[in-house]
């Protein structure tokens, strides 16, 4: 039975939203143009490689629904469970659940338990129920097959890769090649291939890896770390779209009224972000997620399950950053606009008796669209930190939620065990340092196309 | 008399992508010492380039490849940079077309004229001091006490020119050249930079590179000339000569392209397709009825200021004007910049609101009218820019820029009837159909100006504010688009406020114009009177400060 979460639908709107902005784009030629010179720097067409992945998965984790329990007799029922598509592909991943800690890799327990034995008690380190249990002489044997399963894996995604790449050029020789335009540049098709080529390899390796151990290890109650990371990253990037879709309309609409009439209209509008501005961020949101809080203890019988409590926090963050991060792209847009309205194309309009909202709509918002774009492509990296940072303290998402700063903030009290467990911290870490740079390699190579001071 | 500088067979290319684009072919001069140097072109024909070369002050893109550029007999593209470097601001100078744009905002105009002395002449700081003193005196900035001490935007433009010009002479060079130095600048301004640079000229004994696209300017100021053309020189010769007989083709269209009082009621050789034929003569109809009264019009600007933003004072920038417009007449407004006459277009078609008068048009008074009542006069009054790069939306086509009109005021009803008036309206102006589907961005600056003319005419106006529609063109195209907007007139009797402050547009356009001088008009009559006879005191200045061929 298919969950459609308030997350996923506002997922699904921006998916429709970016279809139809490449309609668009490749119907205006000056767009069409400028997104082609992304596609020609090497960092730009690497990053949007590497980012439609992550986009993938985030996609694929918002599809919901319950699953069908096995029961006998003819009465259908479905667990109050609610997964994904991407819990059900990842298989093994989610079901094979430790007791508790293990490091990367590893065939037993972290710590030692006391075990009963015809000697007496001894501590020992328990092997583990999933990890490596398949080895009869762990201590032998592990090295040698985590070697022929990486190898395998690689040859494993190196294959797909052929075959991806061979029908590819086979359609493009069926279709014919297309003559290129002189003036424009080659987009750098061995840079995208060589990047294909390396993250099919890598999920090549981890497939193979992933079922017989926890290649990130796992965390206290025994769940793989690898798994949450994955998870963690539709929270990511939920936090990064969702939170621009909702602060856009404010600070465009605002942003562009207020350059465009100037007077009262401006002084009102400047005066609410002034004071906006001004409370600081993180008591703002503290005090939305608080008070949610106490909404949700209130009306708990409402919301089902944790999941939609869970998610329902997640929207609610986004609105609140949303709400508090709008102020700067509309002071530019104001600034803009201020700027654009001084243009005689702008006071033909006028001398026309087109109307304002229609001056707004026509001459002004298409002529600041590429700000837009540039600040909604920075702020994607900025606002993914963000959540870390706000998770860290406990005002963030959900605890019970996927997330990086939950990874983070609990790696808090895991970093000061002895011995240290680790991964959990680098895992995230390394999934959100690969989001952030691929994301502000994109968004370098956009504001190179974009910006029109930026001309070479 | 040994020559100062000898340009031989000088080749610029600039890389553009993977192709080489040529912007100066084969140039060859020479400037004797003390000798004044015009070299002549329109946009793009390479004559800024050839001057930046003798500067080694080329962008990057640029590569000399070929000639040399000797200077006292040394050739400067052998000097190592740093030798190179020490010629700059000392052996020669170079004043620029921007006077905002070539001063630093940041430093006082004291510090921008001792740094060149400080550094060439290695004077002590009290020593520049008092040598930027005389040379602010020498370029005859009044106060020079107080002025050294001020920054660049408490100065006038024509201030500003004379800083400039300060401070390139501040290590007395033997040569400077002056890119288009008074282009920026109002005509009475003009005169008065152009004597200073003769009189400098002769005091100081330098030679002079003058670049200038203003045949009357280059004639005033030079003893030779030479004329370019996508980038090689078509003609060189001495001034006498050169005006007085012409020899190239080229140069002979620049004569004939240039508007003038005598060549009233003929079309200006534009360069263009077409028939030749006379227009007619620019005469009216005796019974022409008024179309546009004003009265005591006033359009005030408020200061505001504190945080209450309150109204401290206003700017009377046009102050009780009253004139009238006759139907199929062409009336100018003329005057230097700032006096009014933008804002008095402006105020008429109330794209500025109006502080007091009247402006009867078909019996309503526009500056009292509600913004609904205005509309049903929208389609009846327009007006064309000055800038053809900002009077179009970069993000539309050109299809839309013209029809966006003709929807608001719903002047053709469907879209393929829409269709073909664009395209008629684009024959009109002299475009092709298809340019329909093109952005703005692809076309010249005549080209744009040609658009705009569309869009406005495409809601079949009685009144066209042109609003110094010429002045950002070449002579060339400046020709095409006065004769376009002669033909329409005659075509569709429309009435013409021109405002301009180029006399000589006038002078062949007009058939009866006003002066303004701070918000007021100072004269107005019929245009041939005026020319020749002015009555007021201004009106006499800004003709005699109007170089003349």
């Amino acid at each position: 039975m298919w969950v459609v979460l308030l997350t996923d639908f506002f997922l699904y709107l921006l998916l429709a939203g970016v279809a139809l902005y490449v309609g668009f784009v490749l119907r205006t030629p000056h767009l069409r143009h400028a997104w082609r010179s992304v596609m020609t720097r090497r960092g730009g067409a690497v990053s949007v490689v590497v980012l439609g992945f992550f986009a993938a998965i985030a996609v694929l984790d918002s599809v919901h629904f319950h699953p069908r329990l096995e029961q006998p007799g003819t009465q259908v029922a479905y667990s109050n469970e609610i997964l994904s598509v991407f819990d059900v592909l990842v298989g093994p991943l989610r079901t094979q659940v430790e007791r508790t800690y293990s490091a990367p890799f590893a065939y037993h327990a972290h710590s030692k338990e006391t075990r009963e034995t015809p000697e007496g008690r001894v501590r020992v380190y328990p092997r583990l129920e999933f990890g490596g249990a398949h080895l009869a002489n762990p201590e032998q044997d592990r090295s040698r097959d985590i070697a022929l399963r990486v190898l395998r894996g690689m040859l494993l995604g190196a294959g797909v890769w052929g075959i991806l790449a061979l029908g590819l050029w086979q359609l493009r020789r069926w279709r014919g090649r297309t003559p290129r335009a002189p003036e424009e540049a080659a987009i750098p098709w061995r840079s995208v291939a060589v990047t294909m080529l390396l993250i099919l390899m890598l999920i090549g390796v981890v497939t193979q890896l992933a079922g017989a151990y926890h290649v990130f290890g796992t965390d206290k109650v025994g769940e793989d770390v690898l798994y949450q990371t994955l998870k963690s990253i539709r929270t990511g990037v939920l936090i990064g779209t969702l939170t621009t879709l909702i602060m856009l309309p404010f600070a465009i609409a605002l942003g562009i009224t207020a350059g465009y009439y100037r007077g009262w209209v401006d002084d009102l509008i400047q005066y609410i972000y002034i004071t906006l501005n001004s409370i600081p961020g993180v008591l703002l949101i503290a005090a939305a997620i608080l008070s949610l809080h106490v909404y949700l203890s209130a009306h708990a019988e409402a919301y089902a399950s944790l999941a939609e409590r869970a998610d329902l926090r997640l929207l609610f963050l986004c609105m609140i950053l949303g709400l508090t991060s709008w102020t700067g792209l509309c002071r530019l847009l104001r600034g803009e606009s201020l700027k654009l309205r001084e243009h005689e194309y702008i006071q033909a309009a006028v001398a026309f008796g087109v109307s304002g909202p229609r001056i707004l709509l026509r001459h002004i918002l298409p002529n600041v669209m590429h700000i837009v774009l540039i600040t909604v492509v920075l702020d994607f990296s900025g606002l993914v930190l963000a959540e870390a940072v706000l998770s860290y303290v406990d005002i963030g998402v959900d605890p019970s939620m996927n997330s990086w700063g939950n990874m983070i903030n609990s790696a808090r009290l895991e970093m000061s065990r002895e011995p240290p467990v680790w991964w959990s911290l680098m895992a995230s870490f390394v999934f959100m340092f690969a989001l952030v740079l691929f994301a502000n390699l994109l968004s370098d190579a956009v504001r190179d196309a974009f910006d029109p001071r930026v001309k070479r | 008399m040994s020559n100062l500088l000898e340009v031989r067979n000088l080749r610029v290319a600039f890389d553009i992508g993977p192709d080489r684009e040529v912007a100066v072919e084969d140039v060859s001069f020479s400037i004797p010492k003390q000798g004044t140097f015009a070299l002549l072109g329109e946009s793009g024909s390479g004559k800024s380039v050839t001057a930046l070369s003798v500067m080694r002050l080329l962008p990057e893109a640029a590569r000399i490849e070929s000639g040399e550029i000797r200077l006292n007999g040394r050739d400067l593209l052998e000097l190592p940079e740093v030798q190179m470097r020490g010629m700059r601001g000392s052996t020669i100078g170079m004043i620029f077309q921007e006077p905002m744009m070539s001063l630093n905002p940041v430093m006082t105009v004291g510090q921008q004229i001792c740094e060149p002395l400080r550094r060439h002449r290695g004077l002590s700081r009290k020593a520049s001091r008092a040598r930027a003193l005389e040379l602010l005196d020498a370029v005859r900035v009044p106060e020079p006490r107080r002025r050294i001490d001020e920054y660049p935007h408490q100065l006038s433009g024509g201030m500003k020119q004379r800083v400039m010009i300060a401070g390139a002479l501040a290590a007395e060079p033997e040569l400077l050249i002056a890119d288009e130095p008074t282009t920026a600048l109002d005509v009475t301004i003009q005169a008065q930079v152009l004597e200073l640079l003769r009189d400098l000229q002769r005091d100081l004994g330098m030679a002079m590179l003058f670049i200038t696209h203003d045949l009357a300017v280059a004639k005033s100021m030079a003893d030779a000339v030479a004329i370019m053309q996508h980038g090689r020189i078509v003609e060189a010769e001495s001034a006498k000569e050169f005006f007085g007989n012409p020899r190239h083709e080229y140069s002979r269209n620049l004569f004939a392209a240039l508007p003038d009082i005598s060549k009233r009621g003929l079309r200006l050789h534009g360069n263009e397709p077409g028939p030749d034929e006379p227009a007619s003569e620019p005469v009216l109809a005796a019974e022409s009825k008024p179309l546009l009264e004003v009265e005591d019009l006033q359009v005030h600007f408020p200061i505001r200021r504190g945080v209450f933003r309150r109204t401290v004072g206003h700017v009377r920038a046009v102050d009780g004007l009253s004139f009238t417009l006759h139907e199929g007449e062409t009336f100018a407004l003329v005057g230097e910049s700032g006096c009014g006459k933008t804002t008095t277009g402006k105020g008429l078609i109330r794209l500025l609101p109006v502080t007091h008068g009247k402006i009867r048009y078909r019996g309503h008074d526009l500056g009292r009218c509600s913004a609904h009542e205005m509309a049903s006069f929208r389609s009846e009054l327009q007006i064309v820019f000055q800038d053809p790069f900002s009077s179009l939306n970069p993000r539309m086509v050109i299809g839309d820029i013209i029809a966006e009109g003709m929807q608001v005021l719903g002047v053709s009803q469907g879209a393929a009837e829409r269709r073909e008036r664009i395209e008629e309206l684009l024959a009109k102006v002299g475009l092709r159909p298809e340019h329909q589907g093109r952005y703005p961005h692809e076309f010249s600056g005549g080209q744009r100006q040609r658009i705009a003319i569309a869009r406005a005419l495409a809601v079949n106006p009685k009144l066209i504010v042109c609003d110094e529609p010429t002045s950002a063109l070449d002579v060339t195209i400046q020709a095409q688009i006065l004769n376009l907007l002669q033909d329409l007139q005659d075509r569709h009797g429309l009435t013409y406020l021109f405002i301009t402050h180029n006399i000589a547009v006038v002078s062949w356009m007009a058939h009866r114009m006003a002066v303004m001088h701070e918000g007021r008009i100072v004269e107005q009559g019929d245009t041939i009177e005026i020319l020749q006879n002015p009555q007021h005191e201004y009106t006499r200045m800004l003709l005699s400060a109007v170089p003349r061929l």
